[in-house]
């Protein structure tokens, strides 16, 4: 698609230290502050690519004229910087040394690879082995993954009769059908895997044997999927399981199937569009958050203008929320933060 | 009249088998240039399968759509982890393509692309013809709502690849009277409308063909490459 970065040149985003957020918001309480009324022919436009300093501050830059008088300003500390006459050193004020380049804080959890040195080793008559827990020998090891803390490993095998997954802890639980992508949550401790499926290996090996209402039976029932916890929770079948998740503010399962969002099996009431990427639960999954792109809606109902960029943070058992929106027709930049 | 008919049967004859056009420098290797991301994009696409059943096109045409998102692949592959959508979203939603026009997903489908691809599949086909491709008419109008729907199907694979197929059909409908000096021809043709936009006519796509505007960067690098070239190496390679 065609690339017009040349021109697009606001890097914009929030400074999370925002000075004119002076207040400390506290859970239900809501700060809001008037950064600045853009000039009548300053554009909040936005690139690609989003920067925080060093002290993981966002920056917002915005465009003011065209042409040989385009001018470019940065708001960063609760103040407006500037004018710069090239975007490349506004972003050089703009961000720090060393400022990471990055999205806003996403809603999913990602967990980062393990540490260097945590891995798998061969163990004997063709198991696997991680920090002394020997997995196996299996027919078929499916997926191997380690915590970013290099604390617990789980895998997934399978062998004639049935499937499994493991944990290095010693956890283990065992079901019929092909293991796909295992979820580690964000402390690591639990963990799922998203089944398709009920045959096992030999099962589908021997399909042929089978009469072709049983076969078109077992290939009906192959389109299913179960979710499977390595603490003995299944969830399921589904004929439609859109999404799987840990999110980074919980450490509890998320999935979304048949246009419901799920949290370890229970439907979370009013919160039936939101994306996966757009949804922050409290740890207790008693409040959320959906930051959309027309709005921000908290599960108390209060709505507020759309996140440009937000930045969420968990202080003393609390969800806290920051961000920086566009109001008054886009002419207004305020910055807010409200707790959960 | 009669050499410039031989000229240009020698012409279509010679891009057909791959030779350069006359003018043309030889086609940089850009396995070689690309490394990694380009081996991703291949990896990519052997391991979605899928999505040439999901265009639901002739085999050669498929086989087009997928050369003509190739470098895009590359690009995705070598700028995911770096970019980030949320404000350039926003804006776009509440405010529409004048603050905010970007690329999204793993075809980099910017909302105003998606927008023409709509318009041009209510304009052009009827409604039985839409009723045989089986994706219905858009909803019109310029509403946030609107908007933020299709930013949702842009975020969504099954949706770019549904995107990319209509392109197909839409090319086809529009261009129907071009005449294209062979399939590669037609290729570089259509790769260039994907990434320099479709819209402004035979002319205007065929000036912008020889252009170097493509880069895996953020921002333009000083060394940029042909898109349509780029998207030529993978239409050779995955014949």
């Amino acid at each position: 698609m065609p690339k017009a970065r040349a021109i697009l040149v606001v890097l914009a985003v929030l400074a999370l230290s925002i000075a004119g957020v002076s207040c400390r918001a506290t859970a239900q309480e809501v700060s809001r502050t008037v950064l600045s009324t853009l000039a009548a022919d300053e554009e909040p436009e936005v690139p690609e690519v989003e920067c925080r300093t060093a002290d993981g501050d966002t920056v917002l830059m915005t465009k003011q004229g065209k042409g040989p008088n385009v001018r470019f300003f940065v708001y960063k500390g609760g103040k407006r910087h500037g004018p710069f006459t090239s975007y490349n050193e506004a972003k050089a004020f703009g961000c720090d040394a060393g400022a990471n380049v990055g999205g806003s804080d996403n809603a999913v959890y990602e967990p980062g690879p393990p540490p260097e040195g945590a891995q798998f080793t061969g163990g004997a008559a063709g198991a696997i082995a991680f920090k002394g827990t020997t997995f196996g020998p299996h027919q078929i090891v499916f997926s191997q993954t380690i915590t970013p803390d290099g604390a617990i490993a789980y895998v997934t095998a399978a062998d004639n009769d049935k499937a499994w997954l493991e944990s290095s802890d010693g956890r283990k639980v065992s079901f019929r059908g092909t293991p796909g992508e295992v979820k580690v949550s964000p402390d690591g401790k639990s963990a799922v895997v998203q089944v398709e499926g009920r045959m096992s290996l030999d099962e589908m090996n021997n399909l042929s044997k089978l009469t072709p209402e049983k076969i078109t039976k077992a290939l009906e029932d192959n389109q299913k999927k179960t979710l499977f916890t390595i603490d003995g929770q299944v969830y399921g079948p589904f004929d439609e399981l859109d999404n799987v998740w840990f999110a980074r503010t919980s450490n509890a399962l998320y999935y979304r199937a048949g246009g419901q969002i799920y949290r370890n099996g229970e439907v979370v009431k009013g919160a039936e569009s939101a994306s996966p990427n757009d949804f922050y639960p409290t740890a207790d999954g008693k409040a959320w958050a959906v930051a959309g792109y027309e709005k921000l809606t908290f599960s108390d109902g209060k709505e507020y203008a759309a996140p440009l960029a937000l930045a969420v943070r968990l202080e003393k058992g609390r969800t806290i929320f920051r961000w920086l929106a566009l109001e008054k027709g886009g002419k207004e930049l305020v910055a807010y933060e409200r707790g959960m | 009249m009669a050499a410039a008919a031989l000229a240009a049967a020698c012409l279509a004859a010679g891009t057909a088998r791959g030779f350069q056009a006359p003018g043309r420098t030889p086609a940089p290797d850009y396995r070689a240039i690309f490394g990694a991301r380009y081996a991703d994009a291949e990896r990519f696409l052997g391991e979605h399968a899928w999505i040439v059943g999901a265009l639901e096109l002739p085999a050669a045409d498929a086989h087009l759509a997928l050369a003509v998102v190739f470098p895009e692949l590359i690009r995705f592959g070598a700028i995911q982890d770096e970019i980030q959508m949320r404000g350039l979203k926003v804006l776009y939603v509440l405010y529409g393509r004048n603050h905010g026009n970007f690329s999204v997903g793993r075809f980099q489908m910017k909302p105003s692309f998606a927008e023409q691809v709509e318009s041009d599949y209510a304009r052009l086909f009827t409604p039985r013809e839409r009723a045989a491709i089986g994706i219905a008419a858009f909803e019109r109008g310029d509403t946030a709502a609107l908007r933020e729907r299709r930013v949702r199907r842009l975020e969504d694979l099954a949706w770019q690849v549904r995107y990319l197929r209509l392109f197909v059909l839409v090319m086809g409908k529009r261009y129907r009277l071009a005449s294209f000096a062979g399939p590669e021809d037609r290729l570089r043709f259509y790769a260039t409308a994907y990434n320099a936009g479709y819209a402004g006519g035979e002319a205007a796509i065929r000036r912008k063909m020889d252009r170097r505007l493509f880069h895996t960067a953020l921002f333009q690098p000083a060394e940029t490459y042909n898109y349509a070239d780029v998207a030529l190496s993978y239409y050779r390679s995955a014949r």
